[in-house]
Parts: structure tokens; C-alpha cells; sequence
């Protein structure tokens, strides 16, 4: 959705960053095959980690051979096929995807929300398509996300409150998604990435909306914003590690989910450290390097 | 980050000796690093036999008193008796790992009183409720109200530990040239362990 879940690439070996660029076509493939054409246009970091969580879990291997794609046609380049995991990944990703959009014409003004009303017609093809793969009920999640609305309205300056209805939404799909006798790994996994990625969205939007007023969890309550910064780094670092202790005790042991490890123990960490920091102060430091 | 011994073994809580023995045998069998020829999985089932063994030990040594809740303050006992009126019964509910009801009780306290101790019990409902943010931010106000007090400062220090404990021990390469706070201390624990090896 946001892109916050990204590998630390520094850190991945050759064949990991091969395994893990071979997932993103793949799911990209799988979701233009799926979930309506239009779709690949929605492709997310998040779908991917969804994808490589799920093989994680079920000792699944993504089965990788070279393909072509419209989007680079005159290079093969290595492709997950097709399968189930990708396939509940893209409708996952579809699903979501709606909702966003909804959520934007919601809550957006001006050019923005119109884009959303002009998408919105393809996202109900991409969520009736994706129905079909996951068939899962879609009034939990509208009602996970109706509760976060409610609690955003009333200006509400719990960011664990709000960040957890939003991982709420994850961790169902997740669970969903997951194998038997593993959907409560895959559950809490998916909770803690969810409640991570809100804050992470809130502490880099923290700018924008004290400019614009838009409502942000860390704009409200006590303590100044530094320490608010130092306590949402904080709680992502330790979100984030618990996903990790989590899948390190399921017990897989394969390249899929050292990928997945990776994303969490340094991708994960690195993303918040990044979203955390002061930003004035960062655009000064990059400004006097390129001097 | 400190996990629930028997959650890690795959057993109940109330499960036998025999059972316990079992489950741990199977894990280190399965987690053996020797199974493994793949450097980096061999590292993770390392780590993996690493924290099989800690839950092991800690079973059958009887020390399993850690805080639940998925919020790994593993350390951190909670406040102690005291305080006066609505707040004594407040510390009560809390050591009685009762959240609902210990915040129930401080939302009850009119705005212009809250104080330091206020914020510190409001912090302790967070912990107990694995809400890292939160915690933090009530504990850092409880601390400036009252910098002096040292069972605020204890347990703003504990939610910065786990803080650092997350986040440290997987510190990418690109800070490491910085010199901070934490890497003294890394390096001053280096030394001491450094000293323990010839002056017995």
C-alpha cells in the first residue's frame, strides 16, 4: 500500500534479491492474469511480503523460470510462476486496494479524490475478481476500518489504538491466507506489519499534515514531537522484531523465508529509522553532501 | 526479545516433565545447526536452538514469572503497593494485571489533577496492554514531571531498553560509524568481559 515493507538490499545475498525481484514480477503477472489487467498498476511491497510470508508458512517454494513482461519486452527476466500463494496474494492486494480508494474519496479533497471516483469503477472489476480468490468476508474488514475512522474523527492521539485496528485488517487476511494449524502466526505476523506500516505512514506524513491539519495521531496528546518521533521509532523497532521472532519460531528454514527475515529485521528497522528522523535536519545533511 | 517458555516449546503451561522433555528433544532435533549446509540457515537455526535452550533452562529452573501480553516488558514487575486513595486501588488493579479497570479509574480523575504519578499508572495500563507508543510517551511525560522519582525513571528505562534491544542487535552497517551512548557501553562491557579473562 505505502511501500514501508521493502527488503534491505545492502544485506541481501545475489540469489535472494533474484528470488525476491522474481516474486514482484511474478505476483505482477499473477494479478494482471487474476485480478484484471489494470490491477499491475496497483502492485505493492506489502502483497510481496504477503506472498513470501505465506511460502514461509507452508514450506511452499516459488517455482522461478524466465519470462517476458510488457512493462520490459525485450530482456527475460526471471518469473515466480504462478500459483496459489500468488494468486490470494493479488486478490489480497485487489481487496485492499478498493478499499483505499474508498477511503480516499472519504477522506481527500480537490484533484485528488477525483482520481479516486475516476479509479473507482476499476477497482470494484478488481474487487469482484479478486472476490473469487478470496472469497473472505469483507464487512470485517469494514468494520476494522470503520472503527479506525471513528477513532481518527474524534481526534484520537492513540497511535496504538488506531494503528491496531489497522492491523486487524492484515492480520485477517493473513490469517486467511495461511495454511491450517498456522493461521495464528500468520495472523499475529500480519497484525504487527499492519500496525507498523500505520505508523510508519503517520510519522511521514507528520509534516504534511501539521501544514495542511489533516489528522495525524502523533499531532495530538502530550510531549513534544521529538520524543513522540523517538516513541513511534521505538514501537515500530519492536513491532517489527516480534514479526520476526514470530516467523524464526514457526520454523521454516528456507531461501523465502530469509527474504522474509531480512524485510523484517533490517528492512523494517531501516524504513523507520528513515520515517522517524527529524527531517529538516536531514535535508540539511543531504544538502551538504551534494555541496 | 523475551518470549514465553513454554509458547517457544510448543507446550501448555500446566504440561508434565515428561511432555516438556519430549517437545524439546523434537525441537532440538529438528533445529539441529549440523542438518543444515546453508550458511545463512545454519545462523537462524543457530539462533533458533540459541532460544530453545534459554526456554529449556528457564523451565526447569521454575523461573517463568515473565510479563504476558505480547509486549515483552520481561523485566518490569509492575508498580509497588502504595500511593493514596483512588490511586492505591488504581496500583491494586494494575498488579492484578487488570487494565480495563485501573484505566477506568484514571479516566475518572479530573484533567487538572493528573500528575506525575498520574501519567506513570497510566503507562504501566499500556504496558500491560503491549502498547509500546503509548507507554512510552506517558512514562517520558511521567519522568518530566517528576525527574527525581526513581520508579517513573525505572520504568521509562525499561521500555528504552526493550527499545534498544529490538532495534540494536540488527543495527545495519551504515551507523556504525557513529558514536553514540550505546556503542560505550557495548564497547566498555567488551572490556570488562576482556578483564575477567586474566585477573580471576
Amino acid at each position: 500500500m505505502f511501500g514501508y515493507v521493502k527488503p534491505f538490499t545492502p544485506e541481501l545475498r545475489v540469489r535472494e534479491n533474484e528470488l525476491y525481484n522474481a516474486v514482484y514480477c511474478g505476483l505482477c503477472v499473477s494479478m494482471g492474469r487474476k485480478t484484471r489487467w489494470f490491477s499491475r498498476f496497483t502492485l505493492s511491497y506489502d502483497a510481496v511480503f504477503l506472498a513470501l510470508v505465506l511460502a514461509s508458512l507452508s514450506g511452499e517454494r516459488f517455482v522461478i523460470k524466465p519470462g517476458r513482461c510488457a512493462f520490459a519486452p525485450f530482456r527475460k527476466k526471471p518469473v515466480a510462476e504462478e500459483c496459489e500463494i500468488l494468486r490470494f496474494a493479488a486478490a489480497v492486494s485487489a481487496r485492499l486496494t478498493y478499499y483505499s480508494v474508498l477511503d480516499g474519496i472519504r477522506d481527500e479533497k480537490g484533484v485528488k479524490r477525483l482520481i479516486r471516483r475516476a479509479a473507482l469503477p476499476f477497482c470494484r472489476h478488481m474487487e469482484r475478481a479478486a472476490e473469487k480468490i478470496a472469497p473472505f468476508d469483507g464487512e470485517y474488514i469494514g468494520s476494522c476500518l470503520d472503527k479506525l475512522h471513528a477513532a481518527e474523527d474524534e481526534n484520537s492521539p492513540e497511535l496504538d489504538l488506531c494503528a491496531g485496528y489497522f492491523g486487524d485488517v492484515l492480520a485477517y487476511c493473513f490469517g486467511e491466507g495461511a495454511p491450517e494449524g498456522k493461521k495464528e502466526s500468520a495472523a499475529l505476523i500480519g497484525g504487527l506489519v499492519g500496525r507498523f506500516i500505520y505508523a510508519a505512514d503517520a510519522c511521514d506524513d507528520l509534516e504534511k499534515d501539521e501544514k495542511s491539519g489533516s489528522y495525524n495521531p502523533l499531532r495530538f496528546g502530550e510531549g513534544d514531537r521529538a520524543d513522540k518521533l523517538r516513541a513511534a521509532y521505538g514501537a515500530m523497532c519492536v513491532w517489527a522484531d516480534r514479526a520476526a521472532a514470530e516467523l524464526l519460531l514457526e520454523g521454516s528454514v528456507s531461501p523465502e523465508s530469509d527474504v522474509a527475515d531480512n524485510i523484517m529485521r533490517l528492512g523494517m528497522p531501516d524504513t523507520a529509522r528513515r520515517v522517524s528522523s527529524d527531517r529538516a535536519k536531514e535535508r540539511t545533511e543531504n544538502g551538504k553532501r551534494s555541496v | 526479545m523475551e518470549r514465553d517458555p513454554y509458547e517457544v516449546l510448543g507446550v501448555s503451561r500446566g504440561a508434565a516433565d515428561d511432555e516438556i522433555k519430549k517437545a524439546y528433544r523434537a525441537l532440538a532435533k529438528k533445529y539441529h545447526p549440523d542438518n543444515y549446509t546453508d550458511a545463512n540457515q545454519r545462523a537462524r537455526a543457530e539462533e533458533k536452538m540459541k532460544e530453545i535452550n534459554a526456554a529449556y533452562e528457564q523451565i526447569q529452573k521454575g523461573d517463568t514469572g515473565y510479563s504476558s501480553g505480547g509486549s515483552g516488558y520481561g523485566s518490569y514487575e509492575g508498580p509497588r503497593q502504595g500511593g493514596v486513595g483512588v490511586y492505591a486501588t488504581i496500583r491494586q488493579y494494575i498488579n492484578a494485571r487488570m487494565p480495563d479497570q485501573a484505566e477506568q479509574l484514571l479516566n475518572g480523575i479530573a484533567q487538572e489533577e493528573r500528575g506525575a504519578e498520574w501519567f506513570y499508572l497510566r503507562a504501566c495500563v499500556y504496558v500491560l496492554r503491549g502498547w509500546i507508543y503509548e507507554a512510552h510517551t506517558s512514562a517520558g511525560t511521567a519522568c518530566s514531571l517528576d525527574p527525581d522519582n526513581e520508579e517513573y525513571r525505572q520504568l521509562y528505562d525499561t521500555i528504552e531498553a526493550n527499545i534498544n534491544r529490538a532495534d540494536g542487535t540488527y543495527r545495519t552497517t551504515s551507523d556504525s560509524s557513529e558514536c553514540d551512548i550505546c556503542s560505550i557501553c557495548q564497547t566498555l562491557a567488551c572490556l570488562n568481559c576482556m578483564c575477567r579473562m586474566c585477573c580471576r
